[in-house]
């Protein structure tokens, strides 16, 4: 029963916490894509993997 | 000069990101977690009812990433109809848009018959349904029936309670659940014994997780509806996906807080307890949340009840018009029998569609047993979420050089692949709970293909705007004076440009001449062309009477709400004045001026010239009432101007009441450079009275134009004050032109310090 606990905690802990991630990053994509308008997808994965 | 004689339609764009983030979560705060919790319980244990919560929001979170990105990319209206179009072709799309119409529609019936259950509960709770004699499920029915033809009736008019006014609803609605969840954070907190409900965590295994899950899953469907409001989302390419985002996350946080509060709030051994806490809540099913609730908060009952009603009519509200407009899009593009998109001549709305919705709804909520209603819901959500995951991917496959993308996903092309897989375990997985699901969604589908293929697919027309995107456009900043003439009917048009012509010409200004044709709900924005058109010939004439004279543009834009659609085009335009007719009236007593031109003066960020029967005709003696401010400033600089074209007399007078001190001389002697009048044009005119604008009225019949400043109180200070210039533009009987200046509305702090 208590193993019942500690894996729900955790997946709780993790599910939230992947989340938070997601949120977070997408906004700061969104941020970087503004900063360079009128894109496409290429290009603009381009400049995210190199950091531009 | 140059001229444009161009005539150009726009879509209002309103909504701002915390309006669409609202419409998502009011779409998603209806019925899943007050009908979810009460069955999670029962079926995967305590520990199972939050985990349920907690791992649909990480499905959704990737479901909402592919929306996002598609969203960003073709920010249009349409949603998952229109994504697959241009992902997939036409047969893909008629298959989601039936989907999505009926998903919307079922999911509808869900709020219906929420809202029944609970209000059912309540008045059973108060003694007040025995007296009937009817059974609870066949009351339950009734109330769900007559809530649905209700909202048909509204939508069949047109009214929503979209935008504003919903957004703070649903604001409200979160609070509440966010505020359970605080509390029973804080009640473990005082008595951590109650951790003891989640003992045993899951009793019947974790293979029921899947069931609860799929069942609950309807509680996460909102952004379908954020999608929908592509051509009406301020800077869409980057708050569509935000809004999606915020939206699950704020949902997947709150459920998993309610639900750990709904499990803690029943103490073991407490009164009427006789089983383990979990137990007691899962016997109760559909209302175990409400049971739960009831024993955690003062006035539980009460509160949640009046929760619910508000979280589902909104909800249902919204599914209806969602349902509808799928419906609709289907018949405009002649997909079903183009009747079907018929509007209504006098609601304008689609009411032929509405009906179809209305029927469907009816169906679902008369025949099938509230478990398989979410259940079929659920899985047509699920199956329109699987055809968006699959979309996303080939879109950016195909077309990544092609688009222009706000938001691309992280992790992909892994998101929307666990996703895909995530969602058909969940769909399979429904039959445990309702094996109807499972025959009901296959079923129409099967029956959309069989449409598709003996009827749409030869029938259907191209539309032109299957990639085409409605962008924001901002004028450039440098350019000189702008002015904006929001003309609303022909006899309208030519008084106000009797006036703008005068103000024009002194300012030198480029004119906007604009014309706003509010669109009901359940119609797109940009279908509203072809069905809106009466204003065309306002615009055609202001624009012949003023094209040779100044550099003109003429806009016709569609907008939910006329109002903010002014307010936005404004600010979209970069204009410095914004001239508008009052008809001199308001019914509304929370806006002395009237419903569009309170909102409009309270938000506009330029000057603004109202006009109340303000024609042709030359005048000879006009009055200024001053009482100092930025607003007597700009109409005596109005005044100037109309008395420098028809050799008028002004007369500044200032009525003082004994409380407040003020040199009208001074104004203007400061002004005179400024006004260009010759000193015997104007006349300053001090009188003393208890009642200003009675004397303001009765020195208004001497004159044959009065120029007023308008109140620099903010509008809620108005509804409960009396504000002298709002008294004497209502009751004026002379022309009349209030001003007021674009230096924003002062705060009573900012006055004070």
């Amino acid at each position: 029963m208590d193993n019942d606990i500690f894996w729900g905690v955790l997946i709780i802990f993790f599910g939230l916490s992947f989340l938070f991630y997601i949120t977070l990053r997408s906004r700061k994509i969104i941020k970087q894509i503004e900063l360079k308008r009128s894109r496409t997808a290429r290009e603009l994965l381009e400049d995210l993997k190199n950091g531009v | 000069m140059a001229s444009d004689h161009r005539i150009s339609s726009e879509l209002s764009r309103e909504l701002t990101l915390f309006q669409i983030t609202m419409m998502g979560l009011g779409m998603m705060i209806g019925a899943g977690v007050f009908l979810g919790i009460g069955n999670a319980v029962f079926i995967a244990g305590p520990g199972g009812v939050v985990l349920t919560f907690v791992l649909n929001g990480v499905i959704a979170i990737m479901t909402a990433c592919s929306y996002a990105e598609l969203a960003s990319a073709i920010p249009h209206t349409g949603g998952a109809y229109n994504y697959t179009r241009i992902g997939f072709g036409r047969g893909t799309s008629f298959l989601a848009g039936w989907m999505e119409w009926f998903a919307s529609s079922v999911a509808g019936s869900l709020y219906a018959v929420t809202f029944a259950i609970y209000i059912i509960r309540y008045l059973d709770i108060l003694g007040l349904i025995s007296w009937t004699g009817l059974s609870t499920p066949v009351l339950e029915k009734s109330v769900a029936v007559l809530i649905a033809l209700l909202f048909v009736y509204i939508n069949y008019r047109g009214a929503s309670e979209t935008g504003k006014v919903g957004a703070f609803f649903t604001f409200g609605q979160t609070l509440f659940l966010v505020v359970i969840g605080i509390v029973g954070v804080l009640v473990v907190i005082k008595d951590p014994s109650r951790l003891q409900n989640f003992k045993p965590f899951m009793p019947n295994g974790w293979s029921k997780l899947l069931v609860t899950m799929g069942f609950t899953y309807v509680a996460f469907e909102g952004f379908e509806v954020i999608a929908q409001t592509g051509d009406e989302a301020i800077k869409p390419r980057q708050n569509l996906p935000k809004a999606m985002l915020y939206s699950v996350f704020i949902v997947t946080l709150t459920y998993a807080l309610v639900s750990f509060a709904a499990i803690i709030a029943v103490k073991a051994g407490s009164e009427g307890v006789d089983k383990l806490p979990w137990q007691w809540i899962g016997q109760f099913h559909e209302r175990g949340f409400g049971e739960a609730i009831s024993r955690l908060i003062p006035m539980g009952n009460l509160l949640l009840t009046l929760a619910i009603i508000f979280a589902s009519t909104s909800a249902l509200n919204a599914t209806i018009y969602s349902a509808t407009r799928a419906l609709y899009a289907l018949g405009r593009d002649r997909m079903v029998p183009n009747k079907i998109a018929s509007i209504s001549p006098k609601r304008k709305t689609p009411w032929i569609s509405l009906i179809f919705t209305g029927f469907l709804v009816l169906s679902v909520v008369i025949f099938l047993p509230v478990i398989d209603v979410a259940s079929s819901a659920s899985m047509m959500f699920i199956l329109l979420f699987f055809l968006v995951n699959l979309c996303v991917i080939r879109v950016r496959r195909n077309m990544g050089d092609e688009l222009n993308y706000g938001f691309l996903m992280p992790l992909f092309p892994y998101l929307p692949i666990i996703a895909i897989v995530c969602q058909s375990i969940l769909a399979v997985w429904l039959h445990h709970m309702s094996v109807i699901a499972w025959i009901v969604a296959p079923t129409w589908i099967a029956a959309g293909i069989l449409i598709y293929y003996f009827y749409s697919r030869n029938r259907t027309v191209a539309t032109e705007s299957e990639i085409q995107v409605i962008e924001e456009e901002h004028a450039p900043a440098s350019e000189g004076f702008r002015a904006m003439v929001a003309v609303a009917n022909p006899t309208n048009a030519l008084r106000l440009i009797s006036l703008t012509r005068t103000l024009c010409l002194a300012k030198q200004a480029q004119i906007e001449l604009l014309h706003m044709v509010q669109v009901p709900d359940q119609m797109p924005l940009s279908d509203a062309e072809e069905h809106l058109l009466e204003g065309k010939e306002a615009i055609t004439e202001a624009m012949l009477y003023l094209n040779p004279r100044f550099p003109i543009g003429t806009t016709i834009r569609f907008c939910r709400n006329v109002a903010r659609g002014i307010v936005e085009a404004v600010r979209e335009k970069r204009s410095n004045l914004l001239i508008l007719g009052w008809h001199g009236r308001s019914r509304n007593k929370v806006f002395p001026l009237g419903s569009t031109i309170n909102p409009i003066m309270e938000r506009v960020p330029c000057d603004v010239v109202i006009l109340k029967e303000v024609d042709h005709g030359e005048y000879k003696n006009i009055l200024v009432p001053v009482a100092g401010g930025p607003n007597s400033r700009l109409a005596l600089e109005v005044a100037a101007i109309i008395a420098r074209g028809s050799n008028a007399k002004i007369t500044v007078l200032h009525v003082s009441d004994g409380k407040k001190v003020f040199d009208p001389e001074g104004l203007v002697e400061g002004l005179r450079p400024q006004l260009e009048l010759s000193p015997h044009t104007i006349r300053i005119q001090q009188e003393k009275s208890h009642s200003v604008s009675q004397k303001i009225l009765s020195e208004s019949q001497h004159h044959d134009l009065v120029v007023l400043g308008a109140t620099r109180q903010p509008l809620f200070y108005t509804v409960t004050h009396a504000s002298i210039p709002n008294t004497v533009a209502r009751a004026c009987q002379k022309p009349l032109i209030l001003v007021k200046s674009a230096a924003r509305v002062e705060s009573w702090i900012k006055r004070w310090i």
